[in-house]
């Protein structure tokens, strides 16, 4: 095992309380738990072993990449660089004791392959507690069209989005594309609706003041130009 | 019979579950020509150490042994997870699990074996004093060597 030297004063300062593992290949590789005072999120992710020791790295994920990299839209190895390094922690485990007591500290130096992260995309067989998983991340997974269902929806008011089926036609910002990965999203008021069309990595933002979001799933280019969406095919999916 | 690891599995409840005696050809990872190290519970090895976060790993199946109903089946589970790794991460998981799939010639006196999951994995519950090596049959490297028709390993 590498031999890393620790930052003086360094401890991370938190009462985590797992919540599942992302990667499980009959042991954890990469886990998930919850700071149980502020309620982020941090992974412990396996790096390396010596004598009878196993090394995690731990490291604070922000809400959204973690739903990004679950939603398939990003890499380990993305999720990964997006940590400042000078972020990132690690525990040593000792797997032969009864009591397994984590000791969360920063080094000074980590080689770069602990760094590296993986190219590997999140996949469901994989994991473990995965309900639980997505009831911590409030990913209630309602349906929304026969294409899509909404998973999330955070703090900073984005909407998670996720992709059931290939729609007939998608747009983005009255471009026409017809593959991708979400239709033309429009929020606002009830009865005056407010655009604000994003296509972010099936993550939709909602204005201030917005409180609700209307899929458009149907339909095609001209008939979006000549804004001639049948109503009935809005569907409304979120209110505050 | 008693099982091997009964004095682990005693406070778990509903361990083993479901699970009965059978005689069968059985795939698993071993390192070169396998020794009974090869052969050990995952929450039972030492060398490298168990991958344990908390208790919540000492669960039912980590006290069971991981079999494959063929050699092709163990090789799509390794590869599943090797292909994911780093090149770093892929030279553990050698160490970790092996470099051969072996062969291993079960039989209703040796164990129960779980129900088969959708991926021809299943888990084996040894009785005492059993031993594996004397049973393997056929080895394979877990990675490069080509599989028989039906999954065999060739010898």
């Amino acid at each position: 095992m590498e031999k890393l030297i620790n930052k003086e004063n360094s401890k991370l300062n938190a009462e985590l309380k797992r919540i599942g593992d992302l990667i499980n290949d009959g042991a954890p590789l990469l886990s998930l738990f919850q700071n149980v005072n502020t309620n982020s999120f941090y992974l412990f992710d396996f790096v390396d072993f010596g004598g009878t020791e196993n090394r995690w790295l731990v490291y604070y994920v922000p809400t959204k990449e973690l739903s990004k990299f679950i939603f398939g839209k990003i890499s380990h190895r993305e999720l990964l660089h997006k940590i400042p390094s000078e972020n990132i922690f690690y525990t040593d485990i000792d797997s032969s004791l009864d009591t397994i007591e984590y000791i969360i500290q920063k080094s000074e130096n980590y080689p770069a392959h602990y760094l590296k992260g993986n190219n590997a995309f999140f996949e469901e067989e994989d994991a473990k507690n995965l309900n639980k998983i997505y009831e911590t991340l409030s990913l209630s997974k309602t349906p929304l069209s026969p294409y899509l269902e909404v998973v999330m929806k955070d703090e900073n008011r984005f909407i998670h989005l996720h992709e059931t089926g290939h729609m007939p036609v998608i747009w983005q910002e009255g471009l026409y594309v017809n593959d991708g990965e979400i239709i033309r999203f429009q929020t606002g008021h009830r009865g005056s609706p407010l655009l604000t069309a994003l296509n972010v990595a099936g993550t939709v933002s909602v204005k201030e003041g917005c409180n609700y979001l209307q899929v458009f799933s149907k339909g095609n280019y001209n008939d979006f130009q000549n804004n001639r969406v049948p109503s009935e095919e809005r569907v409304e999916v979120y209110s505050r | 019979m008693e099982l091997k690891y009964s004095k682990f599995i005693t406070g778990i409840k509903n361990c083993p579950k479901n699970c009965v005696p059978k005689s069968k050809p059985a795939y698993r990872y071993i390192h070169d020509l396998g020794n009974e190290e090869d052969f050990l519970p995952m929450s039972l090895q030492n060398s490298p150490p168990a991958r344990i976060l908390d208790n919540n790993d000492k669960h039912c199946m980590s006290y069971g042994i991981s079999f494959f109903e063929s050699a092709i089946q163990a090789r799509e589970k390794f590869l599943h997870y090797y292909n994911k790794k780093n090149e770093e991460l892929q030279q553990l998981y050698l160490i970790e699990k092996g470099n051969k799939i072996a062969c291993v010639n079960i039989t209703e006196e040796d164990g129960l074996c779980s129900e088969t999951d959708k991926y021809g994995h299943f888990t084996f519950y040894d009785f005492i004093n059993i031993t594996f090596v004397d049973k393997i049959s056929n080895l394979v490297n877990v990675i490069i060597e080509e599989l028989g028709v039906n999954g065999e390993a060739d010898k």
